[in-house]
């Protein structure tokens, strides 16, 4: 053997050593860049996932929604060794149908979605039966532990592919704020372009959390309440607003019959309607303290000045005006008190017409209140230039325009709060993660001076004490408030089918804390505001006054001049329901 | 001739030791593939490598301890090289596997003729070559001997094995040159081979397009692909590497990664170190090999202890080079690291003959 060509090949050997090393250098070192970013191109996809949800909870700290970690189960079909066998192995896991599940991995796409939304715990226990076929992928679930507490107002979601989407109420009101930004996930993928497995990469931000200004316990007072009159008068539906009159900050929006936002497609579509808010109505006799403020606002009557109210009735331009107080001479204040047809048309006939729309327009109707809230009704008002001769009468009888029952109450906060009327507050606060996103302050416009507030004030506590509100009573407490039987234009025409019984009013006086406005749609046992909907307002108004800690007083003799006026009025006439 | 009682310890734990590091490399590479491609536990390759590491040891320890003048004896050669030219003949009377006769199935157990052929034709080329040296190198014997070898490479390369049928001609032909052959002898079939392997390629569709994809990089052929993962493989491991079985081109980007690309998983995972380390392991190996070559006075052992070394060696740069992209694909196994049952239980032979040998080497 030669050693020197054994030397020589010894010599090769090292030539092809440091070839390798050289090159395993260059690879691994010089271009080790250049080949990672290859290799992250073509091992992973950046995914993005959606977050969690914001959560929505009241003023009083109950959650209405919230969001729960879930999972999707997605399964890559090829990659079962056998299909059926899996199939049965993970239908009862997921509870799901195993022929079902057989036919969705055999025939279709490649790639399925097992099961959305499930138990973690689930999703780990499916994925053991295949482990690399079954890939989890972050998923939320939507719950609303109230149920149906508040659910037109809470609304609910929809889901695109794991995107869950608002699509009503405060849900699709407030979806960005909600959602938050796509979680960002880098997906590993192998040279099938499956997921191996995820790896966050940036949380993005978190959906944000609302708080109401709603008050879970008097929410559901509300809505068991309108429950119980819908039963009892056999109505259509009912709406109830209680606000602060002071901020605008509303406490309870009721809507009935409503949903169960887990299962919105149970009812029929119109039932997800936040009727006070979407809803217009005729207001009835809801609007003659609004009248009482035009005529005084425009000194288009004399102080003390009597109108003549015909108990039968009053023609007007060919209609008949039905009313039903006891004949004689009635004070303004005495008219809003009985609710006087007859004498309210002839205080109207005396205030200029723009003053009229002017003061209706000032406090609110016509216009969306702005409150956040999607596809809020504007009410209808007609303006000054298409009216009729009939129209003054129509305003002042509540009949010839529509109104919410939100803009009802923001109306009577004005006059509760001495004149002003505030902006209407649903949403609190909006939170982040690390605190405060967003707060509202209340804002507030003057609409009346405080002296005609107070006026108005003292009318609208007769009606409660003495006139056609009595009903409202609540021993203890100062209440002020006003009733309203409204006919319904139904096809452009009224008929004694379509009623809605109105009752508006706040409490305590001197110093209002509530506004409360509960409307009954089609109440078909009784119609009559002052029997069917001033005892809801009682109801509701002393479970407010409980929840709010308003202090009871011993009932005490009613001061106020409009009181006494009233009555003596009472003294001399009987009187009958309000329109 | 001297017996030493001591062999070469080193050369024994080096090997072992690359054999750990083989399974522990292996495990991470074919947990996938098992389960994805062929439906098997992960640990299938595994265990059947573990199995074979130990059968392995057993046939070392067995040609550690053979009689050494048997290794030698020029009829026991030539029995050999029928039996492996048997072996490579039965092959074809088999259905294929994979399309190829590379593998024989004896009682549900698969062997490599090929690779027992290797270690035949070293051991009677090692016997004829010295033979020849001491006769003056006639002509005639080394005319046969190159036709033993030529046919032995033939069959191999039919089966079809280019790889493994050029990596023999590769190392008979430096066993012949370390012997002392004039040149003239070695160069004659030297260029003739290259022709004939120019000719397996040109003729060959899939050889061709190997080659073609080397050449041009750019060409998105099924076998510049493999190329390409490769290099991503080791180059996204960096100096350190990804971790132990946290590799991901193992995700069917590389198509053989218990087999043909082993060094590039190991680049992935282990980076430049762990690569490092494996070459400086087959390093070792190599030097012990060829210093017990060199210090062999029987020259028939030395030139035998030679060709193992070097085959090893040799096989080991190969694989390694293809896997950094400087040779086209050839499906060449990492020696004592790749999957492959034939191979482990053969190289683990060739160092139980070479440990056999160190006994004899005046160290």
């Amino acid at each position: 053997m030669s050693g020197r060509r054994l030397w020589v090949v010894a010599l090769m050997l090292v030539v092809g050593g440091m070839t390798v090393v050289a090159r395993a250098v260059q690879v691994t070192v010089v271009d080790g860049d250049e080949w990672q970013e290859r290799a992250r191109r073509q091992h992973q996809q950046i995914i993005q996932v959606p977050g969690p949800r914001g959560t929505i909870r009241t003023a009083d700290g109950y959650v209405l929604a919230a969001s729960l970690e879930r999972v999707a189960i997605q399964a890559d079909t090829h990659l079962l060794n056998d299909r059926e066998l899996f199939a049965k192995a993970a239908a009862p896991l997921i509870g799901i149908d195993a022929d079902e599940l057989v036919g969705r991995l055999t025939s279709g796409p490649r790639t399925v979605w097992l099961a959305k939304q499930v138990a973690v715990e689930t999703g780990e226990a499916v994925r053991e039966l295949a482990p690399t076929a079954v890939v989890l992928v972050p998923d939320f679930e939507r719950v609303y532990p109230l149920g149906e507490v508040a659910a037109p107002v809470v609304g609910f979601v929809g889901r695109e592919e794991l995107r869950m989407v608002g699509r009503a109420g405060l849900e699709h009101h407030f979806d960005e704020m909600l959602a938050g930004d796509p979680q960002t996930y880098l997906a590993i993928n192998d040279a099938i372009q499956r997921k191996v497995r995820l790896e966050r990469l940036e949380r993005g931000r978190e959906g944000y959390d609302l708080e109401l200004s709603l008050h879970a316990r008097l929410q559901a007072v509300c809505e068991t309440e309108l429950q119980r009159a819908i039963r009892e008068l056999r109505a259509d539906a009912a709406s109830a607003v209680i606000l602060d009159p002071r901020t605008g900050a509303v406490f309870a929006l009721a809507s009935v019959p409503s949903f169960d936002p887990a299962a919105p497609g149970l009812v029929p579509p119109e039932q997800w309607r936040l009727r006070p808010v979407q809803d217009a109505l005729e207001p009835g006799s809801t609007v003659k303290p609004i009248v009482a403020a035009a005529a005084l606002a425009a000194d288009s009557i004399r102080p003390g000045e009597r109108f003549s109210c015909l108990g039968h009735g009053v023609r007007l331009a060919g209609f008949w005006i039905r009313d039903h107080v006891a004949p004689g001479r009635y004070t303004l204040d005495e008219v809003v008190a009985y609710s006087a047809n007859t004498g309210i048309i002839e205080v109207v006939e005396r205030i200029p017409e723009d003053a009229l729309y002017r003061t209706f327009a000032a406090f609110g109707f016509g216009r969306r209140s702005e409150i956040a809230f999607p596809a809020e009704a504007r009410g209808l008002m007609p303006e000054v230039r298409t009216w009729s001769k009939l129209s003054r009468a129509g305003f002042a009888l509540g009949q010839e325009l529509t109104v919410t029952p939100l803009q009802v109450a923001l109306a009577y906060a004005a006059i509760a709060n001495r004149g002003w009327l505030p902006e209407p507050c649903l949403v609190n606060s909006v939170f982040a993660e690390n605190g405060l996103v967003s707060d509202k302050d209340p804002r507030l416009v003057r609409v009346l001076d405080e002296a005609l507030a107070a006026r108005l004030t003292s009318m609208l506590e007769a009606v409660v004490d003495e006139g056609t509100g009595k009903e409202a009573q609540i021993p203890g407490l100062r209440v002020a408030g006003k009733t309203g039987t409204a006919q319904r234009a139904i096809n452009g025409a009224f008929d004694d089918e379509h009623h809605v019984a109105w009752f508006a009013g706040f409490l305590p006086l001197p110093d209002p804390r509530v506004v409360i406005v509960v409307a009954v749609e089609n109440p078909r046992v009784d119609f009559w505001a002052s029997t069917a909907a001033a005892p809801v307002f009682a109801r509701i108004a002393l479970a407010a006054a409980g929840h709010l800690d308003v202090p009871l007083h011993e009932p005490r003799e009613p001061q106020t001049d409009a009181v006494r006026l009233a009555r003596n009025a009472t003294d001399s006439r009987s009187h009958g329901g309000g329109v | 001739m001297p017996i030493k009682q001591r062999f070469d310890r080193l050369l024994l734990g080096a090997a072992i030791l690359q054999v750990g590091v083989g399974l522990a490399l292996m495990a991470s590479a074919s947990w996938l593939i098992a389960t994805e491609r062929y439906g098997r536990p992960g640990s299938y390759f595994f265990t059947w490598q573990a199995a074979t590491a130990v059968v392995g040891l057993g046939v070392l320890m067995v040609c550690m301890h053979v009689r050494s003048d048997l290794l030698t004896e020029p009829r026991l050669a030539r029995v050999g090289v029928g039996l492996t030219w048997l072996l490579l003949v039965v092959v074809f009377l088999q259905p294929p596997v994979a399309a190829t006769h590379r593998w024989l199935s004896i009682g549900g157990l698969s062997l490599q003729p090929s690779v027992l052929a290797r270690v035949a034709l070293m051991i009677f080329a090692a016997v004829e070559l010295d033979r020849a040296r001491r006769e003056g190198w006639p002509g005639r014997r080394m005319w046969s001997l190159t036709a033993v070898c030529s046919f032995t490479a033939v069959l191999i390369i039919i089966e079809p094995d280019l790889g493994s049928g050029a990596l023999l001609l590769v190392v008979l032909t430096a066993m012949a040159f370390v012997a002392g052959t004039p040149v003239r002898m070695i160069a004659a079939p030297a260029v003739v081979g290259v022709l004939a392997l120019a000719v397996a390629v040109v003729t060959s569709p899939y050889r061709l397009a190997r080659v073609r994809a080397f050449v041009d990089p750019d060409a998105a052929t099924a076998a510049g692909w493999q190329s390409y993962q490769s290099l991503v493989a080791i180059g996204s491991g960096g100096i350190t590497g990804r971790g132990y079985g946290a590799g991901l081109q193992k995700l069917f980007f590389l198509p053989e990664p218990h087999t043909d690309f082993i060094f590039s998983i190991a680049g992935e995972e282990l980076g430049l170190l762990g690569l490092l380390g494996l070459l400086g392991l087959i390093s070792l190996i190599t030097w012990r090999g060829l210093r017990i070559a060199s210090r062999l006075a029987s020259p028939d052992r030395a030139l035998l202890a030679f060709g193992l070394t070097f085959a090893f060696a040799v096989q080991s740069l190969i694989h390694m080079i293809v896997c950094l992209d400087l040779l086209p694909p050839k499906g060449i196994p990492l020696p004592l690291v790749s999957y492959g049952k034939t191979d482990l239980v053969v190289t683990l032979a060739s160092v139980g003959l070479l440990l056999n040998l160190s006994r004899e080497a005046s160290l």
